[in-house]
């Protein structure tokens, strides 16, 4: 040893720096070493590739079971009108946008149709399998009620005077038909009356449910005028929703807010903006019961006891409610069975935020029932419960999920409910026990994003081989969303997959392939619930995420200092389906590896193979700055108090611990020294005594135990501080008053100084401007850590990158390159130091090779790019959006260029580069873009786009009046009439209609003979297509050029024989 | 339809304790006579109804079971307000389940209205093996709480009835004698009643 350290302090002798050449730089001075390449300013071009997120505020949803997908509508922001987001199954995505700078307010799904309603009040219709918008109509007023169905071409419009107008989306054009303010006649004197909402009757196409601020009326198409009204009144007495005893006296009139239909459309329920829910018959249009959410038959005048008023959520003497957001009436399988779904309704400043669910149960039969039956149906359901949503925020809108059918208002067996919350977050409850449903795994990542938001978002590639074997095997629903197909993208088989992290608000980490703009293999995402396995859900933040590159190791640090280190594996807690209750952090216990604990029981007992937590390190010493994690088993962590701990995974055991501001002032002072001792040069004895007493430094804290305490070096404090000039004593008082933290770190493999072999090495970037360099070496069993060195730069270091300086490949610890260690193989390299006024490439631990400076920028975020076959290039991102492109190691400038104007700059620190030459950046709050730096130049518009629509899927046919109601009388109206009376008798056939014709005439031909048939023939066939269909309109027609009454009449004539066919057991299809 | 209301009173109960004591299956029970084995979490607040007879006079006991996960805790306690009567529940083969008593018993102080009415149940009494909680316990607990106490077994269905009506007893003993004699007739308002009531004055 001491021979040793002698030669080596011989060597160090030779103060001039300049003349301690790496390898590497030996060849440099041969010739000029490049690992650029060739590469220059002609293989940069940016594409902009991928989207993820929403760029606008979540505002509307909308969902169609048939084609299986979810749209989602935002509002506008500065930049962009409003969007919808129509996703599918797995990564299937595509965006619209609205022609003007508007928000979306209304939307719609139906088939390969998407209806929006902008808050301008125009109507926009899109084309799903097209990807255009067909066109856009601006109906005579404000919108402020729209109703659509799956089963109807048209589009009723209520608008703000109280009219209803109707669009026709076959024909894009206004329909003829109107239905003027029926209103108007019970409150000549009301100064508006908007219609508030319209619904259709869920098995009669015949009837529609208006209702306007006074009230609600049920209108036939078929009489062409309003059948009942539902008037809702409050006589003195009754307690409605009120608790004032005054209020309680007098008679009220609450406002309409809402009316729906009940899955079979006996019964219509009314909501209003005092919190009271009235339900009506169908039959008679007589009013059935009222409620509050809490209480009932508040219709009824009813003694008022103590204690007995109000909700269960009441805060002292304040009643006011929240206005109902939505309502839904849904069913299950059986459509008597039925549920309420309420957002809002509740006292206003209740603490509680979330759904309330009403369970009818099996409502008796409705012709042979009493009334009296009826309404004790209706007044006692069977079980009533509140649902909270996740983070407490209000709701503003919910969508149900039905499993198969687009009918009865969308609330036709439900297997799920999106929730969307005022803030703009999405949260997805099962239905009907109210379970939160994690987005991982089963919606896009755009949906996940809103799940709730991400605050930042970290890349971590992962090698491909480790990533497509990790897909979470875990209990989980059926999938949601099953339509569309991906487009076809090229295959690149990258050695590295780019791997998102997003850290989202509520402390879970999702975990999913960004893709290269290729094809995706393994489209699943995981997640990490860390706050779940703290043991603190909901109250912890997620400050720092590494992974590691060939085990998909995962280190999670936390704002409150706990350490979750997660490894793929099967689940020893797995529970197969929950039955018995999670014990509450039983695993909680401390193991004996002193702050670390094995937490695997902390698993997710519904997960049976994924990332699962391993260990957690509670060292107590402040919250997480950072984390690393290399490919063989060592995790790095810093700490904001200054610690820097290093952790052995075999084991588990922190082999290492320190403050690093003690070791880098004495590696500073070291300098110190050595430079003075430069100076008096003549004095080499003194610098050869500082050198070995570095040296033993050296030897010193290789020798630190295992758990090393934050060891002080006092031996070598003395011999420093022997020759500390005055000038550095001020310099270090004002870096004390600072505390220095690690702020960036990187494992490698590499020789350092002049060691005569390689060592893993950590090397560390902390906020007072060093660069240190320990080496973690083997000693008998185990490892031990030691400084080497450090190299003073002139900011906080952004980013650390280690580089082969032969290769120019990562110099990151990978297995191999560990392994390689053995046999003595030699690895020479570099790191990449970037901070925010220089690229500075260092050869650890103290030489500086090269740098580059700049003024008048500032530097964000800086990686290591590689153009295949040509070489690699340093690439830094400013605050103004600025890209520049650096030669390694010259750091000569290649090429300068903009990132597109969407990025967010205040977002910008927060951008990624990856190793491929991807670019990732926030474009707004919760949406990133991905940037391709060796592409062409394309635009995100013109990038492949994914196919939505399905046309092999058919739209079942709409629910009908049951046999029974066909024998008592009740008046029945087909497809194909509603399409006259609104449509008008000039209607040209729709697509609908010639496409029934087609089937009619084609017959029994299969469709390959079809397509078999040359151009006139299928010519000859659609024009008899059309003919026939004139045809069988001329009856119709005649008759409807008539007035109204003889229109009636032929309807009715037509009805007969309609039914005379149904009879006859007819095909119900008019064709 | 009949122009009156069905039940001459409503009284609103709340079962609470910690998770998997068996407040749902003693609800379960009450309601529907029913028992399900399998544990399924109570999210957030589930209510039932049943209407019972009770002196000659019907009475609506809206029930509202809620969860006893710590995550659902602010949810719960903003439901105590309105609670007449409060049923604190803890499983006899659970220790903790039992010492967890005196916290909701605070937390009901602090939350519910004055005067509510109180009973402890210890719930799954048919398992004797298991057992870890004694009955004596049970009682000296409810004694220092002032409170009346019950074993039941939602399970084998033993006194989960007579819990319920013991507690709806005292709740339509202590509305009668607070409100001043017969006057709650269905149908009629009575002024003077409302003097009392909660949030009865508004701003």
């Amino acid at each position: 040893m001491t021979s040793k350290n002698s030669e080596l302090a011989d060597k160090l002798g030779r103060l001039d720096l300049k003349d301690r050449k790496m390898p590497f730089l030996r060849r440099k001075s041969e010739g000029e070493i490049n690992l650029s390449g060739n590469i220059s300013n002609d293989d940069l071009a940016l594409d902009d590739v991928k989207r993820y997120g929403f760029e606008g505020k979540p505002s509307a949803l909308a969902y169609d079971p048939v084609q299986s997908l979810v749209a989602v509508g935002t509002n506008e922001t500065d930049a962009s009108p409003g969007s919808i987001y129509i996703f599918g199954r797995s990564r299937v995505s595509i965006r619209y946008n609205l022609p003007r700078k508007t928000s979306v307010k209304y939307l719609r799904l139906h088939d390969d149709r998407l209806f929006v309603i902008d808050s301008k009040h125009e109507l926009h219709h899109f084309n799903l399998s097209t990807h255009a918008l067909v066109c856009s109509w601006s109906p005579p007023g404000a919108v402020s009620a729209i109703c659509t169905d799956p089963a109807s071409d048209f589009i009723f419009l209520g608008l703000q005077n109280g009219e209803i107008v109707v669009f026709d989306v076959d024909g894009d054009i206004a329909a003829p038909f109107k239905i003027p303010n029926l209103w108007r006649e019970h409150s000549p004197k009301a100064v508006s009356l908007p219609v508030v909402s319209i619904a259709m009757h869920p098995r009669d196409l015949g009837t529609l449910l208006i209702s306007y601020l006074e009230g609600a009326l049920l209108f036939s198409l078929k009489q062409n005028k309003a059948t009942f009204t539902m008037k809702f009144e409050l006589k003195p007495g009754a307690p409605g929703s009120d608790l004032d005893a005054a209020t309680i006296k007098t008679l009220r009139k609450p406002k309409l807010s809402n009316a729906i239909f009940n899955p079979s459309g006996t019964t219509v329920l009314t909501t209003y903006e005092d919190g009271c829910i009235a339900f009506w018959s169908t039959t008679d249009g007589r009013l059935l019961t009222a409620r509050t959410l809490q209480d009932f038959d508040v219709h009824l005048p009813a003694p008022i006891m103590a204690g007995f008023g109000g909700g269960p959520a009441l805060g002292a003497a304040f009643t006011l409610r929240e206005p109902f957001h939505k309502v839904a009436w849904c069913c299950s399988n059986n459509i008597d069975d039925t549920c309420l779904l309420v957002s809002g309704g509740n006292n206003v400043g209740m603490a509680a935020k979330g759904l309330t669910l009403i369970e009818f149960g099996v409502a008796p039969n409705n012709i042979t029932s009493s009334w009296k039956q009826i309404t004790e149906h209706l007044g006692n359901p069977k079980r009533q419960r509140f649902l909270p949503v996740p983070h407490n925020i209000d709701v503003v809108d919910f969508c149900m999920l039905p499993k198969t059918s687009p009918y009865h208002a969308g609330s036709h067996d439900p297997s799920a409910v999106m929730v969307l919350f005022t803030n703009g977050d999405i949260a997805t409850l099962r239905y009907p026990d109210g379970e939160y449903l994690s987005p991982a795994g089963m919606m896009h990542p755009s949906m996940a994003m809103v799940h709730p938001k991400p605050f930042s978002m970290e890349i971590a590639p992962i090698s491909r081989e480790k990533w497509l074997g990790m897909v979470a095997i875990r209990d989980k629903p059926a999938e949601y969303f099953k339509g569309g197909a991906d487009a076809k993208r090229m295959t690149r088989r990258y050695q590295d997959r780019s791997i998102a992290c997003t850290i989202h608000k509520d402390a879970t980490v999702r975990v999913w392939d960004l893709g290269h703009n290729d094809d995706i293999e393994n489209p699943e995402a995981l997640e990490l619930d860390v706050g779940v396995v703290v043991g603190k859900p909901g109250s912890v933040k997620v400050s720092a995420v590494s992974a590691s590159q060939a085990t998909g190791e995962m280190a999670v640090g936390l704002e409150s200092g706990e350490v979750v280190i997660y490894r793929w594996g099967r689940n020893k807690s797995y529970k197969g389906n929950l039955q018995s209750p999670t014990s509450p952090a039983v695993g909680m216990t401390s193991s004996p590896f002193g702050q670390l604990r094995d937490i695997a029981s902390q698993a997710d007992p519904t997960l049976k193979e994924g990332l699962l937590p391993l260990y957690l390190m509670d060292a107590g010493s402040g919250g997480v700055k950072t984390t690393a994690v290399s490919d063989v088993g060592f995790v790095a962590i810093g700490y904001d108090s200054g610690t820097l701990t290093v952790v052995d995974l075999r084991g588990p055991t922190v082999i290492y611990s320190i403050v690093i501001s003690t070791v880098t002032k004495d590696v500073n002072r070291i300098k110190e020294v050595a430079k003075a001792a430069a100076k008096r040069s003549s004095l080499t004895s003194i610098a050869k005594d500082i050198k070995r007493g570095s040296v033993a430094v050296a030897s010193f804290s290789k020798e630190l135990p295992s758990q090393a305490k934050r060891t002080s070096f006092p031996g070598f404090r003395k011999s420093g501080s022997l020759s500390s000039s005055s000038s550095s004593i001020k310099e270090e008082k004002e870096k004390e008053d600072k505390t220095e933290y690690v702020t960036t770190m990187a494992f490698s493999v590499m020789t350092i100084g002049e060691d005569e072999f390689s060592s893993i090495c950590l090397h560390v970037g902390t906020n007072l401007k060093n660069v240190m360099t320990f080496k973690i070496l083997p000693e008998g069993s185990r490892f031990t850590v030691s400084c080497a060195g450090g190299h003073p730069i002139d900011n906080p270091p952004l980013t650390l990158i280690p580089i082969n300086s032969e290769t120019g490949a990562s110099a990151r610890a990978t297995p191999d390159a560990v392994a390689g260690l053995r046999q003595g193989q030699f690895v020479n390299g570099f790191i990449i130091c970037v901070t925010s006024n220089q690229a500075r490439i260092i050869i650890p631990p103290e030489d500086k090779e090269s740098h580059k400076s700049w003024d008048e920028m500032t530097c964000v975020q800086a990686g290591v790019a590689e153009l295949p076959d040509k070489g690699i290039v340093l690439v830094c991102v400013y605050t103004t959006g600025k890209v520049r492109v650096f030669s390694i190691p010259a750091l000569k400038e290649i090429g300068v260029f903009d990132l597109p104007a969407v990025i967010d700059r205040t977002k910008l620190s927060n951008c990624r580069i990856t190793r491929e030459g991807f670019i990732s950046a926030w474009t707004s709050h919760v949406e990133f873009g991905l940037f391709y730096l060796w592409g062409t130049g394309k635009q995100l518009h013109a990038q492949p786009k994914d196919i939505l629509y399905n046309p092999d899927i058919a739209v079942p046919a709409r629910p009908t009046i049951s046999g029974l109601q066909w024998i008592s009388g009740t008046q029945h109206i087909s497809a194909d009439d509603f399409d006259i009376l609104i449509g008008g008798p000039d209607r040209p056939p729709s697509q609908k209609q010639i496409k029934a014709q087609q089937k009619a005439n084609g017959g029994d031909k299969s469709p390959a003979a079809t397509n078999g048939n040359s151009v006139f023939g299928n010519m000859a066939n659609a024009f008899n297509a059309r003919t026939q269909n004139l045809q069988n309109f001329q009856d119709n027609m005649q008759n409807l050029e008539n007035t109204t009454a003889e229109f009636a009449k032929a309807t009715s004539k037509f009805i007969e024989s309609q039914k005379r066919k149904a009879v006859l057991g007819g095909a119900k299809s008019l064709f | 339809m009949a122009g009156s209301r069905n039940y001459d009173f409503l009284i609103k109960l709340l079962l609470i304790g910690d998770s998997g004591v068996g407040k749902s299956c003693c609800l379960l029970r009450f309601s529907e006579d029913s028992f399900t084995p399998s544990f399924i979490t109570t999210i957030g607040i589930d209510f039932k109804i049943r209407t019972i007879d009770l002196d000659g006079k019907r009475i609506k006991l809206q029930i509202w079971d809620t969860a006893g996960q710590e995550r659902f805790r602010t949810i719960t306690t903003a439901y105590y307000r309105g609670a007449m009567g409060i049923l604190l529940v803890y499983d006899v083969t659970d220790e903790r389940s039992f010492n967890n008593i005196q916290t909701w018993f605070q937390n009901v102080e602090q939350h519910a209205t004055e005067g509510v009415n109180k009973i402890l149940i210890g719930n799954k009494c048919d398992w004797e093996e298991k057992r870890v909680v004694s009955t004596e316990r049970g009682q000296a607990l409810a004694n220092e709480l002032g409170i009346p106490f019950m074993e039941v077994s939602a399970k084998a269905n033993i006194n989960v009835e007579e819990a319920f009506l013991l507690l709806a007893r005292d709740i339509k003993k202590r509305i009668m004698d607070s409100s001043s004699g017969e006057k709650n007739q269905p149908g009629v308002v009575n002024v003077n009643e409302t003097s009392s009531a909660a949030g009865g004055k508004c701003c």
